[in-house]
């Protein structure tokens, strides 16, 4: 299994569930391979790598994403405050399912793909790493329910340059017509 | 239509250039329309006033803080594009959701870059500014992300 997380190694990132999450899937050797690729940059890395397990790799910030998406089977970050998460909806464009925090900026992103998992994410770390655990082993086991190209296709739709230029375009002509503008 | 030339972006996230990676995907939305860069601080500044006061035209401004206030102080008509932080800070402390209110009343529309944002930045205000908030995503290509 290869999992995948990137961002700001602050701490509403929640780096430190993905840490404990692979320290228990490695113990309780869930899958027979585990490597898990941290691509991040901030305060909290150097803590970060002191509590990593083996199975966990970091990466500094790279210029090409899309490759290490292409790597990975699912992409994990459980954090908060997030308006919405661009990393989640590249991943999915890029054909890597997510696991993403419930009741954050990602909730749209999958109830409207269906590419990944929500999971809750609450003040009991043991409880939020059993459940990113629990999604983990979901999608890996029904892998093609949370990624295929039909999913693929709505991401791209959702955040088509082209339409989303026509909105601004929209928007601007509706709050700047002679009629409304100051 | 508005032209685009009529338009000026406000930012204090946009890159300096092809290296630079901070605020990328504000450059991928709006990298046909001329920018105002400013510093995160400079929402008080007047040189960067002026430099927005001499624009003829609309304003979008990107962020409440610091980009909104300087949008707000022009007397420019402008729309306010909300993309983080700052509407969790209105949500969480009365004081902030105050200091916001004569920013976001005088934006023509105030345009979220998720539902969530949305929610977020509208739940102190009740309904005040729904029927002028609205959804607009950052984009993202499908030549630079696909499946492999």
């Amino acid at each position: 299994m290869k999992i995948l997380s990137i961002g700001n190694a602050i701490y509403r990132k929640r780096f430190d569930l993905c840490a404990l999450t692979c320290a228990k899937l490695e113990k309780e050797k869930t899958f027979d391979e585990l490597s898990w690729r941290i691509i991040a940059e901030g305060p909290e890395l150097e803590k970060l790598k002191q509590m990593a397990p083996k199975s966990m790799e970091f990466l500094r910030r790279v210029e090409v994403l899309r490759d290490h998406y292409h790597w990975a089977d699912v992409f994990v970050l459980p954090s908060y405050d997030e308006g919405f998460g661009l990393v989640y909806i590249e991943s999915i464009m890029s054909g890597c399912p997510i696991i993403a925090t419930a009741g954050e900026g990602a909730v749209e992103i999958v109830e409207q793909t269906g590419g990944g998992l929500l999971v809750d994410i609450v003040s009991d770390n043991a409880l939020s790493v059993a459940n990113i655990k629990k999604a983990i082993i979901e999608i890996s086991h029904n892998y093609n329910l949370y990624m295929n190209p039909e999913i693929v296709e709505r991401a791209r739709d959702k955040m088509d340059p082209v339409r989303i230029q026509g909105e601004w375009q929209d928007l601007l002509d509706k709050c700047f017509d002679s009629k409304n503008s100051d | 239509m508005i032209a685009k030339k009529e338009v000026l972006i406000v930012t204090h996230c946009y890159p300096k250039d092809n290296k630079d990676s901070s605020g990328i995907w504000l450059k991928r939305a709006f990298e046909k329309y001329p920018v105002l860069k400013i510093g995160k601080y400079d929402m008080f500044s007047l040189n960067r006033l002026k430099e927005v006061k001499k624009h003829n035209g609309y304003l979008i401004a990107c962020w409440v803080i610091p980009a909104g206030i300087l949008a707000y102080l022009s007397g420019k008509p402008y729309i306010m594009y909300c993309l983080g932080l700052d509407c969790f800070w209105a949500k969480r402390h009365w004081w902030v959701a105050l200091l916001f209110r004569p920013l976001l009343n005088r934006a023509k529309m105030l345009a979220f870059s998720s539902r969530h944002l949305m929610e977020t930045l509208n739940a102190p205000y009740g309904d005040r500014y729904r029927s002028k908030s609205r959804v607009v995503h950052l984009p993202i290509s499908s030549e630079e992300f696909y499946p492999k």
